[in-house]
């Protein structure tokens, strides 16, 4: 399931946003003598449809509210605050497709990302900039977790990988050329048609890199990538067919 | 965490540094580039009574070309070595071992003489001054000794300097114009190495080797010169002599070798035997390619 983040902020948000639009729509018929159906919210102002001179800035409606409650119609409650609860009934899924180009030392066991594309389906892309980075970092995060991240323990239960020399994360210059586009399509089960974002990238991304290094392995080894981190060693193993896999 | 409490004493000249060295002796570290040494101070692996700064002696920051031989100077950066502009036929191979250490901070602080004396088993300089049997100049107050790579390092951390010695300067020989060299490593893009391999060689007339170095480190606690250096002499570089070697290095490092870290010595022998082979290919080749190791 997919962050739940913008799919039940961004839920929770609007229905806030809905209960402020009503009450700038209230405080506005009431200052205008119109009908609320017969106005129209702008950005910074409500007009009244089909005549545009005819307005109140959001600035007085919002100063009427809080400073000058006498000009609110009965009912309406003074301040400008709302509370949008939401809480999706079913779980959105963030979908993406990664494919990944790697080169496979197959005297050292060193695999190197060459290439990487990334296409997510994150349903209404709310900020393109967000999304991307997000993505961005998503994948290397999957990446780093692909290929050299493990927690080891000693014998005596201690870990052994305590900073970041022993416990190696990816940096800069591991990086592939990441390319990245998006599919909007918006979800059906969320308020605001989001899907989330986060978890498409970590989630395919390791998926997509043992795919391409048992691809090229597929003429070599006798066994096939059944397990993380790709560390040099591990794939070594797979080349000549002494991983532990194949010695149970 | 932060370093546990120590005197400070910054070397005013080489003179000062050794008296410092011979009065404080085990009670006192000293401080090059301090890219190992601070972070064992952090951690509180190492607790000096004083630390011996002697980043302002400049002298020992030089590289000088006597022809037959370069003397690096002790506290001369990696990226001294990397960034150097020289006519040299060695140069390029400094360069590559330079390029290969961490990454470009640490090679501006690091030092050559800081890496040799920390010992790790695959620290790109030690491996090379096994190599290219360098020699490895130590002063004290009272005297100088010069001793080679092979009775410098002792084992992981641990070499012959005495407490009341510093590191002078390395001399490294010149590779002659018709000797073919390669040096590659394996291991994560920062931090920690596996293996680091170096080979140099020189074909005859007739196409055998007329001269061979096959250095490896991460087999054992020291950088080790494997024994085909001088059982392939006289040897021609053929496809099958070239698996020969890679089968008698894969054995003798895994009979050499200690089991020890985070990657198997299995796993270890068999890329550094791998990266031997790759070696001899490249010496085989026009001396064009020769110069270049592979990516990392």
């Amino acid at each position: 399931m997919a962050s739940r983040g913008a799919v039940v902020g961004s839920g929770a948000l609007t229905r806030a946003c809905i209960a402020i639009n009503a009450k700038l729509t209230a405080i506005a018929a009431h200052l205008l003598e119109v009908d609320p159906a017969d106005l129209d919210i702008e950005p910074g102002r409500v007009v009244v449809r089909g005549s545009k001179d005819n307005f109140v800035s959001t600035e007085q409606l919002v100063h009427a509210a809080y400073f000058d409650v006498r000009k609110l119609p009965d009912g309406v409650t003074p301040g400008m605050t709302e509370i949008g609860y939401y809480d999706p009934k079913f779980g959105t899924f963030a979908n993406a497709t990664h494919a990944a180009v790697v080169d496979v030392d197959i005297e050292t066991g060193k695999v190197v990302v060459r290439d990487y594309v990334v296409i997510e389906d994150v349903g209404r892309l709310l900020h393109p900039l967000l999304a991307d980075g997000q993505t961005r970092g998503a994948v290397i995060q999957g990446l780093s977790g692909a290929l050299q991240e493990r927690i080891v323990y000693d014998d005596a239960g201690m870990n052994t990988t305590t900073d970041l020399l022993t416990y190696p994360l990816f940096s800069a210059r591991d990086l592939p050329r990441l390319h990245i586009e998006h599919v909007e399509s918006k979800s059906e089960v969320s308020l605001t048609g989001v899907k989330g974002v986060g978890e498409g990238g970590t989630i395919a991304a390791p998926a997509a890199v043992a795919n391409a290094v048992a691809d090229a392995l597929r003429h070599l080894a006798t066994e096939t990538v059944t397990s993380f981190p790709l560390t040099p060693e591990v794939v070594l193993a797979l080349v000549h067919g002494t991983s532990l896999a194949s010695r149970q | 965490m932060k370093p546990p409490a120590f005197d400070y004493v910054r070397a005013e000249s080489l003179e000062h540094a050794l008296d410092t060295l011979g009065r404080y002796g085990d009670e006192c570290r000293i401080l090059a580039g301090g890219q190992s040494l601070i972070g064992q101070l952090n951690k509180r692996v190492l607790t000096p009574g004083v630390l011996l700064d002697i980043n302002g002696l400049t002298q020992l920051r030089r590289v000088d070309d006597h022809g037959d031989t370069v003397v690096v100077g002790a506290l001369t950066r990696h990226r001294d070595l990397e960034m150097r502009q020289a006519q040299r036929r060695d140069l390029p191979l400094f360069r590559r071992v330079a390029s290969l250490i961490g990454h470009p901070q640490i090679r501006y602080r690091g030092t050559v003489g800081g890496s040799l004396c920390h010992s790790q088993e695959v620290a790109e300089w030690s491996v090379l001054c096994c190599l290219l049997e360098a020699t490895i100049t130590l002063r004290s107050a009272t005297g100088r000794r010069t001793l080679t790579a092979d009775e410098f390092f002792r084992s992981r951390f641990v070499t012959a300097r005495a407490a009341d010695e510093l590191l002078e300067q390395v001399t490294i020989p010149t590779l002659d114009s018709m000797t073919g060299w390669f040096f590659d490593e394996v291991g994560h893009s920062h931090g920690a190495t596996f293996i680091a391999v170096g080979v140099t060689g020189r074909l005859d007339n007739e196409g055998r080797l007329a001269s061979l170095r096959v250095a490896a480190g991460g087999i054992s606690e020291v950088p080790v010169e494997s024994v085909i250096s001088t059982s392939m002499i006289g040897e021609s570089l053929t496809p099958e002599a070239v698996e020969d070697a890679r089968a008698r290095c894969l054995s003798e490092f895994r009979d050499r070798g200690h089991d020890d870290g985070p990657t198997s010595l299995d796993y270890r022998a068999r890329a550094a035997s791998n990266l031997v082979a790759r070696g001899l290919l490249a010496i085989a080749a026009p001396p064009a390619s020769a110069t270049e190791g592979g990516d990392r």
